[in-house]
């Protein structure tokens, strides 16, 4: 009798055991991130989760995030697979620099980050060239610190002008003082 | 004050011209101290604004441009007028035009020199401004506005310059009065001017080139600043006629600032032989025509936008057709278009005078309308309803607003009689109205695009999302406009704001050109 209460104490503590330690393995320990580029120029990210002992978990929220030129971008929430992997597809278009993917869980938060490409800071002296700009401006004509060479001549020929006639007046104005 | 020594270099005709040279009363005293108060304080605030940044004004990231620049474009546009109108009459050979063209001349040198500033207090740190200068591009209309105001100094000035030349000659040989440095300024600006034949001749060749030249510099310059919004994508700015757009209101509220102008000077320095009720009522007619083509652009500017309702502009016209700026925008084209043009108009027709026969229209009645609609106006300004604010809707409020309308509509056919037996005070309320609202319609025309950009506001506290000048900014505008005022003042105070040599040629023969003018200078 005392044997059966003993043996049904002992399965009690192990079913415990192996639930907390169920538990605790469930919980999102590591994040890894991948990055393909398609022939089209899309980038998949793939974020896998996996547990303390390596084994992936399944239907985790990852939060995807991008830090682009301006700041953090919040791309998009995807949910993990059976075999712990969640997607997101990155338009051709957007270019961040270093691509985040975050997994809550009770315990905390764990994340990963890839650098997709080196931040550049240009320096004030640098100017972008006229092909950057004519790409990225809806205004390429004027937006551009380049001006084509048809707008300093009508400006100074408009200018020039009125200036030349100012002159011509204040010469006239000169020459009413020494007249005698 | 008129002394006898006064009255032995000039003739009375003169003597009267110089008045706002000789007479300084209590009076003018009096507004001098109140500008310069007002200065100082202005003064004050820039110096808190330097000191601690744009942080002290209402002006955010979103809403960078609020007060400063509507006064810029403002005093651009009221500058506009002075330079232009007088070039166009003078080409046309508008005898009638000679007594208030200095007048017209002054306001565009002084507007212009309170409107340059304007760009500088905007930028926050004065020095910024080196920066469009050593830094500026060319394809900027920031350094297009720069040249052409620039420009548009000089060559007004020269053009007001230019015509004082015989007058300041007869101030440099008879007038005796004021301290020594008056009289070497006179010796200065007179450029040794005897009234020579060929003298004369030059400053015909001149002013014949600088009337023609400034009409095309004065145009462009509001035109120029127009772009600084027209080329921009912005809702409300996208516009391809908001260079004649600015033009017509620039002209518009120029013509009002000149009739303004006649009616203090005839009425401060008693002016009644030169500037005359048909002086009031040629320049209503050209109000009046302004205004209608303004009114015209206007209606023009907004009904196509409005007919298309395009999503990216959609915020921005409901905040002016009946959002936020709805009351503004209303304000501007009722109290300063329709109403300047009709008090213009109205007085006119005989039948108005048959208005004040009716008992409603008697004085004690208009009277109590105004009373009332004043009081209610006051308490529409004061009180904040919050069921207005919870369920948006308030009946109250509504129509008290319209009973104002209603009173306020009263009242106006009330006081057409008594404008029709005034018609210079018709003119001159026109013409404050206009200018009224012409400030305001800058602001209209300013905020509410920059409150309703492509991409929406968000993640920033809402003061930065709604634009609300603070007292610096106020204080700035006033001291500006007190500038501007002091200015035209100390000039009526240092040369005859009526031209003495060209109203006297205007005297002995009405209809004479330019030549007949000159020849006639002091010297001569």
């Amino acid at each position: 009798m005392r044997l059966g209460r003993n043996i049904v104490a002992f399965g009690v503590l192990v079913a415990l055991m192996g639930y907390v330690l169920a538990a605790s393995a469930a919980e999102p320990a590591k994040v890894i991130l991948e990055v393909q580029t398609d022939p089209d120029g899309a980038t998949q990210v793939v974020a896998k989760v996996v547990d303390d002992l390596g084994n992936p978990i399944p239907e985790v929220m990852i939060n995807f995030k991008a830090r682009m030129t301006f700041g953090w971008l919040q791309l998009s929430e995807a949910s993990t697979d059976e075999e712990g992997r969640a997607r997101i597809s990155l338009p051709s278009s957007l270019r961040p620099q270093e691509v985040v993917a975050e997994a809550s869980g009770e315990t905390g938060t764990v994340q990963a980050a890839i650098k997709l490409r080196e931040a550049h800071v240009f320096e004030p002296a640098v100017r972008p060239g006229r092909a950057i700009l004519r790409h990225l401006s809806p205004q390429p004509g004027f937006i551009s610190p380049y001006p084509d060479s048809v707008l300093p001549l009508v400006l100074g020929l408009v200018l020039g002008t009125i200036w030349a006639i100012y002159g011509y007046v204040i010469w006239h104005l000169v020459r009413i003082r020494s007249s005698p | 004050m008129r002394s006898p020594q006064l009255r032995e270099q000039f003739s009375d005709r003169e003597v009267q011209l110089l008045s706002s040279l000789t007479e300084s009363g209590p009076g003018f005293y009096g507004l001098v101290g109140f500008l310069l108060a007002v200065i100082a304080w202005g003064i004050i605030a820039y110096s808190i604004q330097l000191r601690y940044g744009l942080g002290v004004t209402g002006l955010r990231d979103y809403v960078m441009w609020g007060v400063y620049i509507t006064n810029f474009v403002f005093f651009i546009g009221v500058s506009h007028v002075g330079a232009l109108m007088s070039a166009i009459l003078r080409i046309t050979g508008a005898e009638w035009r000679r007594p208030i063209t200095r007048m017209a001349e002054a306001i565009t040198f002084a507007s212009l020199l309170m409107g340059a500033l304007m760009p500088v207090v905007d930028m926050g740190r004065p020095d910024r401004i080196l920066n469009v200068l050593l830094h500026g591009r060319l394809p900027s209309p920031i350094l297009w506005d720069i040249l052409s105001i620039t420009t548009y100094l000089t060559g007004s000035t020269l053009f007001l310059y230019v015509p004082m030349i015989p007058d300041i000659a007869l101030l440099r040989d008879r007038f005796a009065q004021g301290p020594a440095w008056r009289r070497r300024l006179y010796t200065v600006l007179a450029l040794g001017w005897k009234g020579t034949e060929e003298q004369r001749h030059r400053l015909e060749t001149i002013m014949a080139v600088m009337a023609v030249l400034i009409i095309p510099i004065a145009v462009s310059v509001h035109t120029v600043v127009s772009w600084i919004f027209g080329m921009t994508l912005r809702a409300g700015w996208n516009s391809t006629i908001f260079g004649p757009y600015f033009v017509s209101g620039a002209l518009f509220s120029g013509a009002a600032a000149v009739v303004t102008a006649m009616a203090a000077f005839r009425w401060a320095y008693h002016l009644e032989d030169y500037i005359t009720e048909s002086h009031f009522r040629r320049m209503g007619y050209l109000v009046i025509a302004l205004g209608l083509i303004y009114a015209y652009f206007t209606f023009a500017e907004y009904l196509t936008p409005a007919y298309k309702m395009a999503t990216h502009e959609r915020g921005y016209l409901t905040a002016v057709f009946s959002g936020p700026y709805a009351r503004l925008f209303w304000f501007t084209q009722i109290v300063g278009v329709l109403l300047p043009v009709l008090l213009l108009t109205l007085p006119r027709i005989s039948w108005v005078r048959r208005l004040g026969d009716l008992p409603l229209f008697q004085p004690r009645p208009i009277l109590a309308a105004l009373a009332t609609a004043t009081g209610i106006s006051f308490f529409l300004l004061i009180s904040r309803s919050p069921v207005a604010a919870v369920e948006n809707v308030d009946t109250i409020r509504t129509v008290a607003l319209w009973v104002v309308f209603a009173l306020g509509g009263w009242s106006f056919l009330g006081l057409l009689p008594i404008f029709h037996t005034w018609p210079i005070t018709a003119a001159v309320v026109a013409s404050l109205l206009v200018n009224i609202g012409a400030w305001m319609k800058r602001f209209v025309i300013i905020v509410p695009t920059l409150e309703n950009p492509f991409l929406p506001i968000q993640n920033v506290p809402v003061i930065w999302a709604i634009y609300k000048p603070t007292w610096v900014e106020w204080s700035i505008t006033a001291a500006a406009l007190a500038g501007f005022v002091l200015i035209y003042l100390l000039f009526s105070k240092l040369f005859p704001i009526v031209s003495i040599w060209e109203t006297r040629e205007a005297v002995m023969e009405p209809h004479t050109v330019i030549r007949k003018e000159v020849s006639d200078a002091p010297g001569a």
